[in-house]
């Protein structure tokens, strides 16, 4: 990631991180380059999460910042967990572990359901763990792959506060 | 004629056309879509909410948001979970369109929550300088980040504090949005339960005095502070700034201000044998049936030193 010049008030206000090992890992599972984060700056506001930000952004020191930019990865589990507002930014840079959802998958990824993907569907994954949801070229967000002997089961990781209403949400076909 | 709730009489005399205001008070509320142009453009999202089955009518003032039918539940499309646009009530942009917060500024938004606001003025600092997105309640301060999310926001902070005793170290700022906690009777159209009557009341008037005075405290001398309610009451409104205008005298002055296409009402400078700073005349009163909308109350005020 090209070095931005960091505003002092940041670099001040909150841990600024060195994305290298995150940006690697993005580039391994999911071929993201790392140059589509350059630009912003990572930052670790609390103990989970680390967030992205311009570097031009000023914030307060006081009182401290809850969120600095946007949520960027989750960090505290085994493996980075993209957040679901960094995959509708930047997903469309991703070239592997996306699996390209029909209409009925889609609605039931963002009501927060499972679905089960065809073999000719994962065609693209590399194995068991995160996967992008895509439907009609948008990103959707985050699920986790589990393969099995003919295609997988894709459970959805679209937080409860993003998921939408089963009884209300229709995609057009 | 309609029934209208005791506590809305009183603005008989200050209202200028009470029939046109009692009709508008029982419309249904038209739905009202904003475009995020960090994602697409307003003629993009026009035909995307098209296929989608609504019917968008760009605003004359602001082309780049929509009115859409009362009925309309926009945020069950596909366009709405990408984060094409947000779902807010038409008199709500106005405030920000008069903030008019520029690239690289530092904007403090004091009382934040749920953060449509604060996403607009994001937005029109192309997603670039600082935004800090303040409010008091952790819950709704949740609902706001959400909102960044979805819009893809990175030129927000939040922060959990009293806005009224916001400390001061975290200045200046360029421009400060103060959409105080107010009695809500502008949004009777959507919920005619808010006239149970609290308006005027001495705390929330305390409490909406408080954070204007320290809204100003926050701003650089020649910044810009706007002031905002959803409410009718002029001792919310036109009191409130009364007060901090006489309390800072020299040092802040109410700007004349008007918004192309969109109609307003000046702001009152006397009210129950009360007389009122003659400069609150260039405060902005939106009554439901100028523009039919909700009702809201702005005033746009300049720290000189």
């Amino acid at each position: 990631m090209a070095q931005s010049i960091v505003s002092s008030a940041l670099a001040h206000a909150v841990a600024v991180v060195d994305p290298k090992p995150q940006l690697e890992y993005l580039a391994t599972r999911f071929g993201i380059p790392p140059d589509t984060f350059a630009g912003y700056v990572v930052v670790r506001p609390g103990r989970k999460k680390l967030y992205l930000v311009t570097p031009d952004h000023q914030p307060p020191r006081n009182p401290r910042p809850r969120t600095i930019g946007l949520p960027f990865l989750r960090i505290y589990g085994k493996i980075p967990k993209l957040s679901m507002a960094a995959a509708l930014q930047f997903g469309h840079a991703a070239t592997r572990n996306i699996i390209d959802a029909e209409a009925a998958q889609a609605e039931a990824f963002l009501t927060r359901r499972d679905f089960w993907a065809r073999p000719e569907q994962l065609d693209r994954c590399t194995g068991k763990g995160y996967v992008l949801v895509r439907y009609r070229e948008h990103t959707l967000g985050v699920g986790f792959l589990f393969p099995e002997a003919e295609g997988g089961r894709v459970e959805s990781l679209v937080p409860k506060a993003w998921a939408r209403d089963p009884d209300a949400f229709k995609l057009r076909s | 004629m309609p029934y209208v709730p005791e506590v809305l009489q009183r603005y008989r005399p200050i209202v200028d056309d009470w029939e046109a205001f009692v009709d508008a008070l029982h419309r249904p509320l038209p739905v009202c879509a904003w475009t995020n142009t960090l994602r697409l453009t307003p003629t993009e999202l026009a035909a995307e909410l098209k296929a989608e089955g609504f019917e968008p009518i760009p605003l004359s003032w602001r082309p780049d948001a929509f009115r859409l039918a009362p009925e309309a539940q926009p945020g069950n499309s596909l366009a709405y979970v990408l984060g094409h646009f947000h779902v807010q009530e038409e008199v709500s942009l106005l405030p920000v369109v008069l903030l008019d917060p520029q690239p690289g500024e530092r904007v403090l938004d004091l009382c934040a929550a749920p953060g449509g606001k604060t996403a607009q003025i994001a937005v029109r600092m192309g997603n670039r300088g600082t935004v800090v997105a303040n409010d008091r309640h952790p819950l709704r301060l949740r609902q706001l980040s959400g909102t960044i999310e979805r819009l893809g926001l990175l030129n927000v902070s939040t922060t959990l504090h009293d806005g009224a005793d916001f400390p001061l170290e975290s200045g200046p700022f360029d421009r400060v949005l103060v959409d105080v906690p107010c009695s809500c009777e502008g949004n009777y159209r959507k919920d005619p339960t808010v006239a149970d009557g609290f308006a005027g009341s001495p705390e929330l008037c305390g409490q909406q005095q408080a954070l204007l005075d320290r809204a100003v405290a926050l701003c650089r001398p020649g910044g810009r502070i706007v002031y905002a309610t959803c409410t009718f009451a002029p001792e919310e409104n036109e009191q409130v700034v009364d007060t901090v205008l006489r309390h800072w005298g020299e040092r802040l002055r109410l700007l004349p201000v008007r918004v192309e296409g969109f109609r307003v009402a000046e702001g009152i400078t006397e009210w129950n044998g009360r007389r009122y700073h003659s400069s609150l005349r260039h405060a902005l009163r939106i009554w439901p049936h100028l523009n039919d909308t909700g009702g809201f109350f702005v005033a746009v005020l300049e720290r000189m030193a």
